[in-house]
């Protein structure tokens, strides 16, 4: 009971509980284990998501040349000025807020042309954790103007380690060559991420991600522009923009319960996924329940041809193999909620139907019915005034009882892919982990079939019950 | 009524069934919305006008009832056609299937009717000790766990973090290109006869063994608790009692007394129970990517090959159907006192 209160809650204040969007994907790294593992088996390591900016693309002129160190080679330069300056308007298309953005300049008036400027944009940082980040994404955005003037402008990101012996090692991360003006800001902002472009510039397929980052280690993220001079202009005068730039990192653990292959959060799937199961659990009940009660009443009080008729069908419907029946028919109508409702409600009324008959048959011989016939009653009266009350306690038990049934089947269902793609349930989670290489992670299979398991037992206790206080005289019967 | 106007009786019964099963199968398939044609146009693999064609080449075009009459002779006769993703015929395909289906279902089945009962009738004999509610809780537990979702761990500990059980397939991989030769092989009274070598057992065992422990796990619970009632019921009668009295030892008395005359409803069980585990063999197929009919269902509905769907399910139909008649049939036999009717 309790567990069914807990589920019922759960699936009603979903959104409160889980403020993460189940279908958000990304919300930390792809696989990552439940935050509390780290407590659990130190052994292993781990890293949360981690930004290196509270807030990129600078938005204050104090945050460009405080927290960026900024150094140029204008003192070998012989004949190009170079100058960085901040301007209060940035890309427009990153964020809700206008940021501004860094402005380079390269000015040559004299005569002696080939100049290559190099201009560094530094940020030290220390990446805290003790494993390394599942993904990182580095990003920059840019605006060229008058590059024409320039042989060529190239944009390098790279990362710099500093070992424990004081040491660098450098890994390039993205390269950019431009040779002519942007005509505005570049969209989108380029993102260059661990699973992308960066593993080309790996010497070996590795994961960047596990190459580059140490446990707690300091880095330098370094955007390199290199703006060679060309020979074709006599007064040469180039700007470059500079917007965004950042790097951000994804975890290996996340939140109470990870993350699945798409980097969902599993808690808030978990969640989300059981208003689906208790929607399409109870309902189908419901459904299959009410034919069961239709059916039944009416041939168990018509009886004769009616009767034989109907238990005929009910037999032969009970014979079929239910499973493939609903594998097929699903197949063939397209899995929708509506349908998995449907369908499951539609083909589990048999042996109700059958109870409720027999019931009905021992109850239309009771002197009550008989009394309501001689006063003059209908027959639809009485299967619904006189016989209906005396069938009701039977159709508490069997819906509390038929709910866990229903609910195996939608997990069934969906678990072999026939789910219904616009929502979250639990049978589809297990069906991403078999499928998406979840299999030999525990925190993604065991949330979601011990919730499955936990709902079916509730309901199967809560119907033991319901028939021990309903059914008094029944009691020994089991 | 007679046991041969019961058996008559029991088959035009089944003989009814198997009608209604090929009309649903029928209806299914012909009335639903959608049409093969059209998602095969939709593809791009038709040209505009070659629909209406193929249409009339796989007489789409006949009217219904000529149809359905085909489509009859054809179920019975063994004719499935071709499937719409192999084109390769169903009936060939089917074969190895469905002898991996038969044997996963076939072992599990009688490891979970032996370990079943066994426990069922110590449980019962220890009635209210710990062993007794322990294995009702432990039954009652496997039993309303979803099966897919014990083969998922099952797979987890015993093939990803243990290494000790292949994770797929009915044999080892690479022997799609060396087949362990057979052991022996030759025609024996004029039929061709090959005996597999003891590796192609073993191969098969290693690969078999956690589907089927995942299936017998899920199928024991109810043998236990119907051997569990009915042996309970039985060791309350006076010929046990005159047994014990005799001083027949516990092991006589429970085994040949009391089990033997709990067997009955038993042994009608079995059958009943084989659309159960055949529902339970679909899943774990699939869990296990184990090559029967339900992992080949499964496929079906990736590639919507209605053909074949309509087969394994006609096939699936067709077994709980004859297990329903031999239940019928065993339970006329086996119990002289049932009334037939």
């Amino acid at each position: 009971m309790i567990i069914l209160v807990t589920f019922s809650v759960m699936s009603i204040f979903a959104g409160v509980l889980a403020p993460i969007s189940p279908y958000a994907e990304y919300v930390s790294g792809d696989f990552a284990t439940p935050a509390w593992f780290r407590s659990v088996f130190p052994g292993y390591t781990y890293s949360d998501n981690f930004r290196m900016l509270s807030q990129a693309g600078f938005p204050t002129e104090a945050s460009l040349f405080e927290e960026w160190d900024i150094t140029t080679n204008q003192n070998q330069l012989r004949s190009a000025d170079i100058s960085v300056q901040y301007d209060p308007i940035g890309n427009p298309t990153t964020g809700a807020q206008q940021t501004g953005s860094a402005v380079i300049s390269f000015t040559r008036d004299g005569q002696s042309y080939g100049d290559v400027a190099e201009i560094h944009f530094k940020k030290q940082f220390n990446f805290p954790y003790t494993g390394p980040p599942k993904i990182f994404e580095a990003k920059i955005s840019w605006f060229a103007i008058d590059a024409e003037e320039l042989r060529q402008i190239e944009l390098t990101l790279l990362i710099h380690r500093i070992e424990a012996n004081g040491s660098i090692t450098t890994y390039p991360l993205w390269i950019k060559q431009l040779f002519q003006s942007s005509f505005a800001w570049e969209t989108p902002v380029e993102t260059v991420s661990s699973y992308g472009s960066v593993k080309n510039l790996m010497p070996v397929t590795l994961d960047p991600a596990l190459v580059i980052f140490k446990p707690q280690t300091d880095y330098i993220l370094d955007l390199r522009v290199k703006m060679s001079d060309s020979s074709n202009f006599g007064h040469t005068e180039a700007t470059l923009h500079v917007d965004d730039l950042d790097i951000q990192f994804w975890g290996s653990s996340f939140g109470v319960l990870g993350t699945d292959h798409k980097g969902r959060d599993l808690f808030s799937l978990l969640v989300n996924g059981s208003r689906v199961s208790l929607f399409v659990g109870l309902l189908s009940a419901f459904l299959s329940v009410s034919i069961g009660l239709m059916i039944g009443l009416v041939a168990g009080y018509l009886g004769r041809l009616v009767d034989e008729l109907m238990m005929r069908i009910t037999d032969m419907l009970l014979v079929l193999p239910n499973l493939p029946l609903l594998i097929v028919l699903i197949a063939v109508l397209g899995p929708s909620v509506f349908n998995l409702i449907l369908l499951i409600g539609a083909l589990g009324w048999m042996g109700f139907a059958r109870t409720v008959r027999s019931q009905v048959l021992s109850l239309r011989e009771r002197p009550f019915v008989e009394a309501a016939k001689a006063v003059g009653a209908g027959k639809f009266h009485i299967i619904v005034r006189h016989v209906l009350p005396n069938v009701m306690s039977l159709v508490y038990v069997t819906l509390a009882l038929s709910v866990p049934g229903a609910i195996l089947a939608e997990a069934a269902l969906s678990w072999l892919g026939l789910f219904d793609p616009t929502v979250v349930s639990w049978g589809r989670m297990l069906n991403e982990a078999q499928f998406q290489n979840g299999i030999d992670k525990p925190w993604w299979i065991v949330p979601p079939g011990i919730s499955i398991a936990l709902v079916s037992l509730s309901f199967v206790l809560l119907g033991y019950a319901l028939d021990e206080i309903l059914n008094p005289k029944l009691r020994q019967r089991r | 009524m007679g046991l041969r106007a019961y058996i008559l009786k029991r088959t035009i019964n089944s003989f009814i069934l198997l009608i209604f099963v090929l009309t649903i199968n029928f209806a299914i398939f012909t009335l639903m919305p959608g049409n093969p044609i059209e998602t095969l146009a939709a593809s791009g693999r038709l040209r505009p006008g070659q629909g209406q064609q193929v249409l009339e080449l796989w007489g789409f075009s006949e009217p219904i009832h000529v149809r359905y009459a085909k489509y009859v002779v054809n179920m019975l006769t063994w004719n499935f056609g071709y499937s719409f993703h192999s084109q390769s015929p169903i009936t060939y395909e089917m074969t190895g299937r469905l002898q991996n289906t038969l044997l996963l279902v076939g072992t599990s089945s009688i490891l979970a009717i032996v370990i079943g009962v066994l426990l069922g009738v110590v449980a019962a004999y220890k009635r209210g000790g710990i062993f007794d509610s322990a294995s009702v809780v432990i039954s009652l537990i496997t039993y309303s766990l979803p099966s897919f979702w014990m083969g998922m761990l099952a797979l987890m500990f015993f093939s990803f973090n243990l290494h000790w059980f292949p994770s797929q397939g009915s044999v080892p991989a690479d022997w799609a290109t060396h087949w362990p030769e057979p052991a022996f092989q030759g025609s024996v009274l004029g039929t061709q006869i090959a005996i597999p070598s003891l590796t192609e057992i073993a191969g098969r065992i290693h690969h078999l063994f956690l589907p089927m422990m995942v299936l017998t796990l899920f199928a024991y619970g109810g043998y236990l608790l119907l051997t569990r009632a009915t042996m309970l019921e039985t060791l309350s009668e006076d010929y046990v009692i005159t047994a014990r009295a005799k001083g027949l030892s516990e092991r006589t008395v429970l085994f040949k007394h009391a089990l033997k005359n709990a067997s009955l409803p038993i042994i009608t069980n079995v059958a009943l129970t084989f659309a159960f585990l055949l529902t339970g063999a679909i899943i774990t197929e699939q869990v296990f990517t184990y090559p029967g009919l339900g992992q080949w269902i499964w496929g079906s509905i990736a590639y919507a090959d209605y053909p074949v769907m309509q087969a394994i399910f006609y096939i699936i139909a067709l077994c709980v159907i004859i297990a329903n008649f031999a239940a019928d049939l065993a339970y006329g036999l086996v119990d002289p006192r049932v009334k037939y009717g």
